[in-house]
């Protein structure tokens, strides 16, 4: 597992008040479909809640002492995988506990899936977890992972943030004005 | 799901400094082979963004 954690504080020069915190985690696990096409991928939506528990509490534990107000969540698979295996690992049971994680969130959470070697990177998609539509919120956390996925394996990520962009002001939505119902306003 | 996003990187060292490089993408259809289930296109409304 890895843990990225990034701080800004400081945006073209203002300070960034109160600070933007960022945490990726990754789980990095064997893809049991690798090299080969099997149609039923269900056994990984029940393998992705105690695998998302595990990410989504050491990210969680990452952002104290800020609150979460955004998530997203990400799969790198190894060359030797499809694509479809990591989205098998991201569906409602995973979504749901990283829902759970952060004290509840009403919108669906913004995903992204590929096939790629070993130092590949990938932006993680980031929106408010209550109301999608809240622009302020629409952001991503880049990270980059060195040594995996292998071939076989996949990285499971999630990811969290504390508030909106820095220096956000191009209107939209705003976060006061979010009913937090339906997921979208 | 939205969860299949198109990579691409730019050949002549862009954007410069001074420069924003601003992208649209579309796609035709969902991602090869796609089979871990929830709402399917043939069963959304299309009227509210979500389903």
């Amino acid at each position: 597992m890895l843990t990225f954690v990034e701080d800004t504080r400081l945006e073209a020069g203002v300070e960034v008040d109160p600070v933007l915190r960022k945490v990726a985690v990754v789980a990095v696990v064997r893809n049991e479909y690798a090299g080969r096409f099997v149609d039923d991928l269900s056994p990984y939506y029940e393998a992705s809640v105690e695998l998302g528990e595990k990410i989504a509490g050491l990210a969680v534990e990452q952002m104290k002492p800020y609150g979460i107000e955004s998530y997203g969540k990400a799969a790198i698979v190894g060359l030797d995988g499809e694509q479809e295996h990591g989205v098998a690992l991201l569906t409602t049971p995973y979504g749901n506990v990283l829902r759970e994680a952060v004290g509840g969130g009403a919108a669906w959470i913004s995903s992204a899936t590929k096939r790629a070697q070993p130092g590949a990177s990938i932006d993680i998609p980031l929106a408010y977890k209550d109301a999608l539509y809240v622009r302020s919120h629409y952001d991503a956390m880049s990270i980059t992972l060195h040594d995996a996925p292998l071939p076989d394996e996949i990285a499971v990520i999630c990811c969290f943030a504390n508030r909106g962009r820095p220096h956000h002001r191009v209107g939209g939505l705003s976060i006061d004005d979010a009913i937090g119902e339906d997921g979208l306003t | 799901m939205p969860a299949d996003p198109m990579s691409a990187a730019a050949t002549v060292g862009t954007p410069l400094p001074d420069e924003i490089a601003v992208i649209c993408c579309f796609a035709n259809r969902g991602r090869p082979h796609l089979r871990v289930g929830g709402l399917s296109i043939d069963d959304a409304t299309g009227e509210d963004g979500l389903i």
